[in-house]
């Protein structure tokens, strides 16, 4: 799919139903409250529609939206705002009521950022550590690196819940 | 088991409808103002490289009539002096053959403006004096300072025994001074004919 001319609001739309969910879930494992993920997912459409990246199918298009959506999740974190913030009170905020979050995507959510992408996108995406390397633009024994660190990870805080298959 | 896990947990993290319908508004609404904000500028990009265009053409015209200063370099580098360059316009000068030489009058059109407000003498730095025949009869002969008096500087160029005929004299060059400053070379090009 070319996408060098501007898009129209039924592209849009089309590419937001399709992968919304998806960036989503990406976003909430950085920034843990719906209100922040929702601006973090507008901005990654946002930043689509201003880049106008050349996406060749669904699934290049998928993966562009999944690392923009990381990186302005971290950029977002590292900024001079956040850091201001007292960051207990910004893990306690008190439930909405959208998300009830098990402690299973709890553990996920308390993984060091850069592994949160790759587990999501092993785990719950199902690509194996190849194409998760290529939708990152990372070494693939870096990734091997970042599941097994997670997983480690998971094991120590979930115990026998997180057991290997 | 492990995928099991994680997967029923992050089924949780879903957006509900509305914030879905919210975020998809929100985006929209930025596409819109995006095209609008992109139709502006292709509407005024046109406009805006003809100002510039036109912005760039008169600061090349004006710094082509108008003479300005430029630094004078060593061979390290170092700022040595200060020439004023490209004075055509900026001075009138007119020659008039006579019995001891060549009477040259320059009358610079601003007196109010640097450098000639600040120069109190004057003299020809370089010239050239040729005959019909483009043969060199002179050239840079040394000249006495002249004072500028009410705006108009005579000098004369110490020329003898000149044949009758008809003389082109080239200025290229004037010297300015003034008390406890270094000369100021004052550079264009001024042609005059001279009959004797």
């Amino acid at each position: 799919m070319s996408q060098t001319m501007r898009l129209t609001d039924t592209e849009i739309a089309q590419i937001y139903s399709r992968h919304v969910r998806t960036v989503y879930r990406v976003c909430y494992a950085f920034m843990k409250n719906p209100a922040d993920t929702e601006d973090a997912v507008q901005e990654t459409f946002c930043r689509l529609i201003d880049r106008k990246p050349v996406l060749e199918s669904e699934e290049h298009e998928k993966a562009w939206l999944i690392r923009t959506a990381s990186n302005i999740c971290r950029n977002s974190l590292r900024s001079w705002w956040r850091k201001r913030e007292n960051i207990d009170d910004y893990y306690n905020l008190p439930d909405t009521g959208e998300i009830r979050t098990g402690d299973t995507l709890r553990a996920v959510m308390s993984l060091p950022d850069k592994y949160k992408t790759p587990v999501y996108l092993y785990y719950y995406e199902g690509y194996n550590s190849r194409e998760i390397a290529g939708i990152l633009k990372k070494p693939q024994s870096t990734i091997r690196n970042y599941l097994h660190e997670a997983r480690r990870i998971l094991r120590e805080r979930l115990g026998e819940e997180f057991d290997e298959e | 088991m492990k995928s099991k896990m994680i997967i029923q947990a992050w089924n949780m993290a879903e957006p509900s409808d509305k914030a879905e319908r919210r975020m998809l508004e929100a985006v929209l609404e930025k596409n819109h103002s995006y095209r609008r904000r992109t139709d502006g500028y292709r509407i005024l990009r046109p406009v805006l490289a003809v100002i510039l265009l036109m912005f760039m053409t008169g600061i090349t015209a004006a710094a082509a009539q108008r003479g300005h200063f430029r630094d004078i370099f060593s061979f390290t580098h170092a700022v040595t002096g200060t020439a004023y360059e490209n004075a055509d316009d900026e001075i009138t000068v007119t020659a008039v053959p006579e019995k001891t030489g060549i009477a040259v009058t320059a009358v610079p059109a601003d007196m109010s403006r640097a450098p000639y407000r600040e120069i109190e003498e004057w003299r020809i730095s370089r010239c050239t004096l040729c005959d019909q025949d483009g043969r060199i009869i002179d050239e840079n002969p040394v000249t006495a300072w002249a004072p500028c008096i009410s705006g108009t500087i005579n000098i004369t160029i110490p020329v003898t025994d000149m044949k009758p005929g008809t003389y082109r004299l080239t200025i290229t060059e004037f010297t300015g001074r003034r008390k406890a400053d270094q000369d100021l070379p004052v550079s264009g090009t001024w042609v005059c004919e001279i009959t004797y």
